[in-house]
């Protein structure tokens, strides 16, 4: 945990460690509940949702665990917590499923809906936000078929298909992580961490003996993304009412950033302020002007109404 | 881009470089092992790591690539009217673009994941994720007061391809250092000793996604690969390459094998051991010597769905040859272990012992080789004056009686005597940064929360 203010080399002002806190490695999702004063976070590697106080420290437990064979988690990767109706939305790239649960769910807890089924185009979700106030959940996910942001109404339950969904050639969204929603406009924020998607794995579903039929023999120019602008990520910004192949209404990009691409993004609001990490940093920017309704105005659906 | 970043930080402290190499190589290397940040940017750019334009240290934040100006100032900006649909990215305003940081929070300086010594050639070799390097020290470096030392060789660079880089081991015969990708590379990577610099792999094998630890067998000429969620070690030909398949899987539900970190092929006693942290995701995992499941929904009959579960940290030994879904053959676990997020691990073949760096509790802990079950170490690294924080990686210097302890919360190599127990200080330390400086203690971020309440911001790693 990090001072708002904090810049330059400076290290946590606490930290939450240890295996007593049933962490892990490699977690890619985390929210906090302002209301309840809570952190949230999925841990992939043992199929957990773990709760802890908002002033937890050290190798402190967690207050609630949600671990079990009826909670549907195998890989839950990303979060969200809906504070205006008590409900945690978690998404699991292994189960392909987005599941909600009750915010004060413990234990073998089962969700109570879950967003799952090929008409919905989630595979590997890694990012998911709701907004309370215009009833939707979003998801990002990642495929070889449909790869960008799925829209669903928040109280959507199966297979059920999106409402909207922002992906395909022009949007140039291949390998992109957390999504965030302005509750103020419906903004939709999401961190891309490059514009090609990752490499994929060689014996994933393969034999032991070969790797798998699809894949394919990475060439020279793919042994790293670092330096090329056209290949570096982003952080874009959609209206609440975008849909189609589109690029954003609003970006941060380019050699300035100081980030390669982001893995994960925040919002602040209150004062303005967009918090990225990537790469092995946190960048605020102070873009007050990406918290104003971006509104469409034209494209295959109705126009819509600014809030 | 990391690069820039990392030097505009750099740049503000404005150290001075030193000369390099040193006038008299004779000089012990306590003497000689001074380096400045500044100096070892000065290498990195000598040798093609570091893009940042003029090479006056000046960040010079480009605005050329900005997009277009958003359209209709203040409020809801629209498509223009009359605009094609959809729009394209030369055509849509768009607002925003390069745009610089009001605040950045970065560590410039490596931070230390592994480490591995090499008695037969004198030479230390550690990886760092933060700076995505290896960097090479003499054995017999050590920092003077609170300065840090200059590496010998420093791997760096887009031709290296390397990302996380988490574990580092060596192979002193062939003169090869060996590096494995965690999470984002999924790349092992061979480079030669002399490698410095932006220099491409002597050798590529593409592992599996999380792998983490590696450990090569002289005796078997083999390697050994730990990957996290497909609880799993796989065994390859120590010169495999490109797709080469792996010789064998050690996986399942028997194996005890719960999120597996640091690992020890030991051809000596025909062992391996694996650390684990002990999570068990929600699906049993496939016995090894069968091919792994996709991914798939819950009810797609794609394997046993038994919903995740916490187990106590272990160390689990298993045949040299084990394949597929194999019990261990011993188990250390259990809450006189004091085993907590066990991270790399050194079998000591001269001693019969096995070393820990213990990440949870900050202590380094020793067990008897063939120790099994509840055991309590025989002897802990643990307190204020050892000055391990965080540590990642171990080794044992069996030859020179020394323990090698990485710390991945402070940017400190520290060598103990084998045998020092409790809390002693280190007999020397290798800094890469100057003693005191802050680590930002993540890697590879991929989430970030904001805590409107304590007006922070909150990161898991």
């Amino acid at each position: 945990m990090f001072a708002r203010l904090a810049n330059g080399n400076v290290g946590p002002e606490r930290v939450i460690e240890g295996q007593a806190t049933r962490l892990s490695r490699t977690m890619h999702g985390i929210a906090y509940d302002d209301r309840n004063d809570e952190i949230i976070l999925p841990v992939a590697l043992s199929g957990a949702i773990l709760v802890f106080r908002g002033d937890a420290q050290g190798e402190a437990a967690p207050i609630r665990v949600i671990q079990g064979s009826r909670t549907g988690l195998i890989r839950p990767h990303t979060i969200a917590v809906d504070t205006v109706n008590g409900e945690i939305i978690a998404a699991d790239p292994s189960s392909r499923a987005v599941l909600v649960f009750k915010r004060d769910a413990t234990g073998d807890a089962a969700p109570i809906r879950v967003i799952s089924g090929p008409k919905t185009l989630l595979l590997d979700i890694v990012g998911v936000a709701v907004d309370p106030i215009r009833n939707v959940i979003v998801a990002s996910s990642r495929s070889r078929g449909p790869t960008g942001i799925m829209v669903f109404d928040r109280l959507a339950d199966g297979d059920v298909a999106p409402r909207a969904y922002i992906g395909g050639p022009n949007s140039r969204l291949a390998h992109f992580r957390q999504l965030a929603i302005d509750p103020g406009t419906g903004n939709i924020f999401l961190a891309q961490q490059r514009t090609r998607p990752k490499r994929m794995d060689a014996y994933v579903a393969g034999s032991v003996g070969r790797p798998r039929q699809e894949y394919r023999e990475p060439d020279s120019s793919e042994d790293s993304d670092f330096g090329r602008l056209t290949q570096t990520g982003f952080v874009a910004v959609y209206g609440p009412d975008d849909t189609g192949d589109i690029p954003p209404r609003a970006i941060i990009k380019g050699p300035g950033i100081r980030h390669a691409g982001a893995g994960g993004v925040a919002l602040n609001p209150r004062t303005g302020e967009i918090i990225a990490v990537g790469g092995n940093g946190i960048s605020t920017y102070l873009l007050p002007e990406f918290f104003q309704l971006l509104k469409r105005s034209r494209g295959p659906e109705t126009e819509t109404t600014p809030q | 881009m990391l690069s820039r970043s990392m030097f505009a930080v750099v740049a503000v402290l404005g150290a001075t470089a030193v000369a390099w190499p040193p006038a008299n190589p004779s000089l012990p290397m306590a003497d000689l092992g001074r380096m400045s940040e500044m100096s070892l940017l000065d290498i990195e750019r000598e040798n093609g790591c570091v893009d940042d334009g003029g090479g006056d240290g000046v960040l010079r934040v480009e605005r050329a690539g900005t997009l277009a100006a958003p359209a209709g100032g203040a409020g809801a900006a629209a498509d223009p009217a009359g605009a094609a649909w959809p729009p394209t990215w030369a055509s849509t305003p768009m607002r925003g673009g390069d745009v610089p940081p009001a605040r950045v929070v970065s560590d410039p300086y490596p931070i230390l994941h592994s480490v591995a010594v090499d008695t037969k050639n004198e030479r230390v070799f550690v990886s760092d994720p933060n700076r995505h390097a290896i960097w090479s020290y003499d054995r017999r470096a050590a920092s003077r007061a609170t300065e840090a030392v200059r590496p010998l060789t420093g791997i760096r660079g887009p031709a290296t391809g390397m990302m996380f880089v988490a574990a580092v081991t060596v192979d002193p015969e062939r003169q090869e250092v060996y590096s494995v990708d965690n999470d984002i590379g999924d790349r092992l990577m061979v480079f030669p000793y002399e490698a410095t610099g932006n220099v491409r792999p002597k050798r590529v094998l593409q592992v599996p996604h999380q792998a983490w630890g590696i450990s090569i067998s002289r005796e078997r000429d083999e390697l050994a690969v730990t990957v996290e969620g497909a609880r799993e070690v796989v065994i390859y030909r120590r010169e495999a390459k490109g797709n080469d398949p792996p010789v064998r899987v050690v996986r399942g539900p028997k194996t005890g094998l719960g999120d597996p970190h640091g690992v020890f092929l030991d051809g000596v006693n025909r062992e391996l051991v694996v650390a684990n942290h002990g999570n068990q995701g929600g699906r049993q995992p496939v016995p090894g010597d069968q091919p792994r499941r996709r991914g798939g929904p819950l009810d797609a009959g794609r394997g046993t769905f038994t919903g995740g579960r916490f187990e106590e940290p272990s160390l689990t030994v298993y045949p040299a040859d084990a394949r597929g879904d194999v019990a261990p053959l011993r188990r250390i676990q259990g809450k006189r272990t004091g085993l907590n997020w066990p991270m790399a691990i050194a079998v000591d073949r001269k001693n019969d012992e096995v070393a820990v760096a213990n990440n949870g509790d900050g202590s380094i802990r020793v067990y008897r080789r063939t120790d099994t079950g509840d055991v309590a170490p025989v002897r802990t690294l643990k307190g204020p004056r050892t000055g391990i924080v965080g540590p990642m990686g171990v080794d044992i210097d069996a030859v020179n009686d020394e323990l090698w302890v990485s710390n991945y919360g402070d940017h400190t190599a520290l060598v103990f005597a084998r045998t020092a127990a409790g809390d002693v200080a280190p007999k020397r330390i290798l800094r890469n940064a100057p003693a005191g400086s802050p680590t930002v203690g993540f890697g590879n971020p991929g989430a970030v929360a904001y805590d409107s309440k304590r007006d922070e911001i909150l990161v898991p790693n």
